[in-house]
């Protein structure tokens, strides 16, 4: 019996949550990750038929077979075309990778597919393009117009924001069947326009505090409690914003003929951001604790922080540490904010007769996205297609369906052709529009 | 051999469990229900997607097959006479990639050493000035209201500046276009010190803290030359263009990652350029002064004064001292002092936006007739 075998009779015994647990932080040795991964299936798959036999709910897991050497070399390829052919590539290459990562995720043995017209995203993205540099004009050789044309604009966006959903989902299959997204534009306004206008005004009224203060018409004390005041009710906003964004997207979203239907409540997204910005914070502050720590070691043994930032080799060491420091810990938060989010909608979302299940969890993603800040500090970006497939690869394993039998009862709704104008526009804009 | 596949029929989810084979240009369909002959010319194959199972689409409908990955579906596609697409096989192999790493490492080098460049020089002449000049007054409104004050010179002295500043300017026909926008305002400056600098718009602004410094007129016509410089050779639009090419570009590449880290790298860029700039204003200045019979070492001499103030400031020590010396011209004492600190003032060289004084002092000193090229 050689080694390879002994490793398997080994893994073999383990029970399928067990396996799961192990590889998720990372403690299999890289001979037996490949046989670990295979015995889970091996044990998923069996489970999910003995399940499905019996008339149980069956626990579909998500699964993403995408690696980050293959992602880098198609995103390197679609880079270096990109360039060369001065943006205009761009267009293919997000296809391909919209298709990469599609296909490579898996729902009971089937991909998810991308069918993203190259042609027409070129043109929503030459129409953006457009647009920008329209506003940049205004704005640098007639800035007095450039407020009035924003405002001039900006209905545009609520129309921009449904076409770039129903363009996504309609191009977004599975089994053949295409997604599909009825929100209106007046359905947009009336769930969206109130609590953000009411942001945007908080945010005029802190600047404008800022400037009374600036300028002494107003105490620095009497000040900051008002521009507190205005920040704490911005922030009781951003929840109540995102949970009628989260409704109005799942709630109009069908796959096939089915309609999707959430019912998350506006109190959990409270928790959510609560979860998010006070926990991450406090684990930030466990690791300042110690690098300072180190520090004070340090200077224990004649290391001093001035001598150090007079030498120029010293002053750039310890800005590279609070950079690193940094950039691992937004990576972290962003991500976790992410996957409560996730793991919030789809623990409170049905299609039908099915559920789904979100349960990412803080260590998990804790581990994947601040080693991903590092590495992507240490590579000066170039470990990106690594990063994003190892978050794909958690996000897809801790996200499942369940449902009472298979897959096999939708049917398909009426879907047309769409143009990409408005997801490219969005997507230079920097509007979230992922589900 | 038969392949094991599934098929939907687009219509429902169903998955149907079928086998592919291929036949005299065509695939052949094996179902329960019966054999389906599809044409060659009707099947879209997907590309390869790492272990993805790949799909075989049907013309006419949104019928497809799904089958994974492996020798026997390469086989099928070989029969099939199909064949990847460029990118694909470019995909397919580490030594294309890093040769795709390397290419876009080159371009990227050479559009921000001679591409950018070039391509800001090209469009700037077409930047109207009008649209500068409207920016421009607004932005000195704004200082007015906190930074600068009016000016405390008497009438008399800012009259003679100011027509020795429209000699100056007159000799110069590439400042043409700039016309009455082209002119020299007064003002103090107490919170930042003797500094002299120029708006896009043509709006050149002398602080009375610098023309205090200089006993000499003839030096503060070199400095005015290397402001005039700026707008002679539009450094203003240019560093609009570049700046908004690169700060799109650093948010391409590193917007994912923070907005502090695309901040940091186009500070970064964006000061290269800037030191290029004061190099190119100096040389201009240089042959301004010539072209009037004067000496580019009056430049090197106002700047040494100028640094020798700042410096005795950062020291602590009176200013006004300093500012009373007159043995300036020709003492080379500063610069000699200066070459203790060359190993940090080449690196600082990299992070700040004026290249070091010390190096500009010699390059107008030790090769004045560097500026006739």
């Amino acid at each position: 019996m050689n080694d390879t075998d002994v490793l398997r009779k080994n893994i073999s015994v383990m029970e399928e949550e067990e396996i799961a647990r192990r590889l998720d932080v990372g403690m299999f040795s890289d001979e037996a990750r490949p046989i670990a991964e295979e015995e889970l299936e091996k044990k998923r798959g069996a489970r999910e038929k003995a399940e499905k036999e019996a008339g149980e709910t069956v626990v579909y897991r998500l699964q993403f077979t995408g690696s980050g050497g293959e992602y880098f070399r198609i995103w390197i390829v679609n880079l270096l075309l990109s360039v060369l052919t001065l943006g205009i590539y761009s267009a293919w290459a997000k296809v391909r990778r919209e298709q990469y990562f599609h296909r490579n995720t898996l729902l009971d043995g089937s991909g998810f597919d991308y069918h993203g017209n190259p042609k027409s995203i070129l043109k929503g993205r030459i129409i953006a393009v457009a647009f920008v540099a329209g506003l940049w004009l205004v704005d640098h050789t007639a800035h007095a117009f450039y407020y009035p044309v924003v405002l001039a604009l900006s209905p545009f966006i609520p129309w921009m924001m449904i076409r770039s959903f129903i363009f996504r989902s309609r191009n977004t299959s599975f089994r053949g069947l295409h997604f599909d997204f009825h929100g209106t534009y007046k359905g947009l306004c009336k769930t969206y326009l109130a609590p953000f206008i009411a942001l945007i005004f908080l945010g005029w009224a802190i600047a404008y505090v800022g400037v009374m203060g600036a300028e002494g018409r107003i105490r620095p004390g009497e000040m900051s409690s008002m521009i507190g005041g205005l920040f704490l009710l911005m922030l009781l906003l951003m929840p109540m914003l995102l949970h009628r964004f989260k409704r109005f997207q799942l709630d109009h979203l069908a796959f096939g003929a089915s309609r999707f239907e959430s019912h998350f409540k506006l109190r959990s997204f409270y928790g959510v951001f609560l979860r998010a910005f006070v926990l991450t914070p406090a684990l930030i502050g466990v690791v300042l604790v110690l690098v300072f720590a180190l520090i004070g070691f340090m200077v224990a043994q004649g290391f001093t922080v001035m001598g150090a930032l007079g030498r120029p080799g010293g002053g750039i060491a310890i800005g590279v540490m609070v950079a690193l420091a940094y950039i691992m810990a937004i990576s972290v938060q962003q991500a976790y904010f992410a996957a409560l989010t996730a793991n919030l909608v789809w623990n409170n979302t049905r299609l039908d007769t099915h559920a789904f299940k979100g349960d990412q969890a803080f260590w998990g993603i804790c581990k994947v996205a601040a080693s991903n800040g590092l590495f992507m500090f240490l590579t000066l970006g170039l470990y990106w297609p690594w990063a994003k497939v190892r978050l794909a690869r958690y996000r897809a394993s801790h996200t499942a369906v369940l449902t009472a039998g298979d897959f096999d009862d939708f049917a398909a709704g009426a879907a047309k052709e769409q143009s990409a104008i408005g997801e490219e526009i969005a997507d230079i804009f920097d509007f979230d529009i992922s589900l | 051999m038969p392949l094991d596949a599934h098929y939907f029929d687009g219509h429902s989810s169903r998955r149907h469990s079928v086998s592919l084979a291929a036949g005299e240009g065509c695939l052949l369909l094996d179902s329960p229900d019966g054999m389906r002959i599809i044409p060659v010319a009707d099947i879209r194959v997907s590309e390869p997607q790492g272990n993805a199972p790949r799909t075989l689409r049907f013309a006419g409908g949104d019928a497809f097959c799904e089958a994974g990955q492996g020798p026997e579906f390469d086989a099928l596609l070989a029969a099939l006479g199909y064949r990847n697409p460029v990118a694909v096989r470019l995909q397919g192999r580490w030594r294309w990639a890093l040769i795709c790493l390397g290419a876009i490492f080159l371009t990227l080098v050479a559009c921000y050493f001679w591409g950018l460049p070039w391509g800001a020089k090209v469009i700037a002449p077409h930047v109207p000035i009008s649209a500068m000049h409207s920016i421009s007054e607004a932005a000195l409104a704004q200082l007015d209201g906190s930074l600068l004050k009016p000016s405390t010179l008497p009438e008399e002295r800012r009259r003679k500046l100011s027509e020795g500043f429209q000699t100056l300017a007159a000799a110069d026909p590439d400042l043409a276009p700039f016309g009455d926008r082209l002119a020299l305002n007064f003002r103090a400056a107490p919170r930042i010190g003797p500094n002299a600098f120029a708006f896009p718009g043509g709006q050149i602004v002398l602080f009375d803290e610098l023309v205090r410094l200089h006993d000499d007129d003839e030096e503060i016509f070199a400095i005015l030359a290397h402001e005039l410089g700026h707008l002679s050779k539009r450094h203003g639009a240019r560093r609009l263009i570049q700046s908004s090419v690169i700060a799109a570009a650093a948010a391409a590449w590193l917007g994912d990652i923070s907005y502090a880290a695309v901040a940091i790298s186009t500070a970064m860029l964006n000061s290269g350029y800037s030191r290029d700039m004061e190099r190119e204003a100096d040389d201009y200045a240089a042959i301004l002064l010539r072209r009037q019979g004067k000496s580019p070492v009056l430049l090197a001499n106002a700047l040494e004064r100028l640094d020798r103030f700042y410096q005795a400031k950062r020291r602590g020590t009176e200013t006004t001292d300093n500012a009373g010396e007159k043995n300036g011209a020709g003492n080379t004492a500063g610069g000699e002092e200066k070459e203790n600190e060359d190993g940090i003032e080449k690196y600082l060289d990299w992070l700040s936006s004026h290249p070091g004084t010390g190096e500009r002092i010699r390059r107008l000193r030790e090769n004045p007739e560097s500026a006739d090229r």
